[in-house]
């Protein structure tokens, strides 16, 4: 069985880092990405089986326009869309469900958690 | 009435006896006998007579002198006179005392009975002019207390009037006043300011001519309704998008009379945008400094868990402390500088320590202590040679310095100094010191520029360059509280100059 493929998406470097090593035992393939722009175009070429996608981030594209796109373009594999938030608000909630993300993690937030819902998304 | 008083005068006692005798019998006749005209004259003079008896025929002086006499005197002019003679009958004797405006004429031997009825007669009639008089007089004070009480009044309202017309014409709220028929009576200065309509073109008109003007101001994106004036009193929020953007907060209220009748209705417009945008930019900036406390609490949170949970190799371990550690550190300073602008904010300054230092010594300690946190790096200082005592809180304009000095080698290469000038400006008769840093960093756009000194605006958004956002924030505030300002001078990739104006007290 191929190892499934999780696109991390941060702007802060640091986080990515976490991310990465909470879920670097194996069992998945992990790619980073630090921008929406650059998420998008790399997840046209790896097909993610699952991104992890901070909302603020500075530049043209925000999470939920990421989000929005991955759901969206068929040339895709639509993926697994889990939002990174700093904010746990009723409005970034719709604003989530609205662009069809499938679910959630509020900032900080724990790693065995992290780890507990990738694997409960991915199999 | 107080009794009627009668003068008689005779040069014969037993006629004035025998009269007396007489009068007497009406018990409201006070009567005063006196011999001589002459002496009467002087009686009447001090005493107030209602009629006169008066014999014609008396030496010295008759009673025809007598009588042109106090014809001439003002005060006895109008005392009435009835003469009492056995002579002069003849018709020239008449005509000469109507001339003098007598009253009657007794013709001696004198007929009680008659007597008596004429002066009862007189009696009666003056009683009554008397009880008209006092009519009249009752009816002149109570007109004239009348005229004073309506004059007051109308002082009072005008005063009234004055008032409310500067309050109204002071208030910065817009006032609009509008009749039982529905026109337009009173638009107030403000209400004119903040629509920007002119005061003629409404008053006398019909209120729906206002609502309609009004309605043509309206930010289409907010107002679905556009008639503004409705029968009740009410309050609710309009957004004008000319002459400007504005949110108003409106309330109605419809004027009573005092028996309950409707009397018009006052329109009352509070310009609320400013609180509106303090309003947001309060939850903004609390959201977001939520926002900035969580991401390096993120990290903390993370790593500690996993540290905690799983077996790292020694140099990874080590990797791992380190970053919780310089996270901790970010979160400290984040929380200090929040903290410090907070206090400054909400102080505006009370709790400075200002005092008189050497700018030279100051500028020195910051640059020292900059180039000890990035090693190898140094401040390049070009002065004048002149350095200036400046008046401030020794602490506080460290931090200015130390904040800008860190930002400057953050920015620019690792192999590049920063270099510091000073120089001098007058301004509103103000002399004013400058300290500019310059550095030859990744530089500023003017988009970026524009919004350098905004609460965690950070040029370098991706987090390499570690910083709070707040820092400029700060030195902004610190140095408006010195009574200077700050200019930012960049183009991208040119570097950045910086200036910290600060007035000078001596040389």
């Amino acid at each position: 069985m191929s190892q499934k493929r999780v696109l991390i998406v941060d702007d802060q470097g640091e986080l990515r880092k976490l991310v990465r090593m909470t879920l670097d035992f194996g069992d998945y393939e992990l790619h980073e990405a630090e921008d929406g722009q650059r998420a998008l175009a790399l997840a046209k070429v790896i097909q993610p089986d699952l991104v992890i996608l901070d909302v603020m981030m500075p530049g043209e594209v925000d999470g939920y326009q990421v989000c929005e796109q991955l759901k969206q373009d068929n040339s895709v594999k639509i993926p697994y869309v889990m939002l990174l938030t700093a904010r746990g608000q009723k409005s970034d909630l719709e604003e989530g469900e609205r662009v069809g993300a499938d679910s959630y993690l509020v900032k900080p937030f724990s790693p065995l958690e992290l780890i507990q819902k990738v694997n409960g998304a991915l199999t | 009435m107080e009794k009627f008083k009668i003068l008689i005068i005779d040069d014969i006692e037993q006629n004035i006896f025998a009269l007396t005798t007489v009068l007497e019998k009406n018990l409201n006749f006070k009567i005063k006998g006196i011999s001589s005209a002459i002496e009467a004259l002087s009686y009447i003079d001090q005493q107030a007579v209602d009629l006169i008896l008066c014999d014609v025929q008396m030496p010295n002086m008759d009673g025809f002198e007598f009588v042109s006499i106090i014809r001439l005197r003002k005060k006895t002019a109008n005392i009435p006179v009835m003469f009492v003679s056995a002579h002069h009958k003849e018709e020239a004797f008449f005509q000469r005392a109507r001339e003098l405006g007598t009253i009657d004429y007794i013709v001696k031997p004198i007929d009680e009975e008659k007597l008596l009825h004429r002066l009862n007669t007189y009696y009666t009639f003056a009683l009554r002019e008397h009880e008209k008089i006092k009519e009249l007089d009752a009816l002149n004070n109570k007109l004239s207390l009348n005229k004073l009480f309506s004059e007051s009044l109308e002082k009072k309202v005008k005063e009234r009037t004055r008032e409310l017309d500067s309050i109204l014409t002071l208030s910065p709220d817009g006032f609009v006043l509008e009749n039982v028929d529905k026109n337009i009576i009173y638009i107030n200065p403000a209400l004119l300011n903040m629509t920007g309509f002119t005061e003629d073109k409404f008053i006398g008109k019909s209120a729906e001519i206002f609502s309609d003007a009004m309605a043509s101001l309206y930010h289409s994106d907010f107002m679905n309704e556009t008639n503004i004036i409705r029968n009740e009193d009410c309050e609710y929020t309009i957004y004008l998008s000319r002459p400007k953007l504005r949110v108003i907060n409106c309330k109605q209220r419809i004027m009573y009379g005092l028996t309950g009748e409707k009397e018009g209705q006052v329109l009352y417009f509070r310009d609320i945008t400013h609180e509106k945008e303090v309003d947001k930019m309060k939850s903004d900036f609390l959201s977001t400094a939520a926002h900035e406390l969580r991401t390096p609490l993120a990290s903390i949170y993370g790593f500690s868990e996993l540290l905690m949970n799983r077996d790292y190799d020694k140099k990874t371990s080590s990797e791992i402390f380190e970053t919780i550690h310089r996270q901790s550190q970010n979160l400290k300073k984040l929380l200090d500088e929040l903290l410090d602008l907070s206090r400054i904010e909400a102080r505006a300054g009370k709790d400075f320590y200002m005092h008189n230092h050497s700018l030279e010594e100051l500028i020195k300690q910051s640059c020292d202590e900059v180039e000890g946190a990035f090693k190898g790096r140094k401040v390049d200082i070009q002065s004048t040679g002149f350095w200036p005592i400046i008046s401030c809180d020794i602490d506080k304009i460290r931090q200015v310095f130390n904040n800008l000095l860190s930002n400057s080698f953050k920015y620019s290469p690792e192999n590049e100094n920063v270099l510091l000038q000073t120089s001098e400006r007058e301004q509103n008769g103000i002399r004013h010191f400058g300290i500019s840093i310059i550095d030859k960093g990744i530089g500023m756009t003017p988009q970026q520029l524009s919004r350098i000194g905004e609460r965690f605006y950070r040029a370098d958004e991706s987090g390499v360059t570690p910083g709070t956002g707040l820092g400029v924030s700060l030195v902004k505030e610190i140095v408006s509280i010195h009574d200077g300002d700050v200019d930012f001078v960049s183009d991208i990739g040119a570097g950045m100059v910086v200036t910290v104006w600060l007035p000078i007290v001596s040389n």
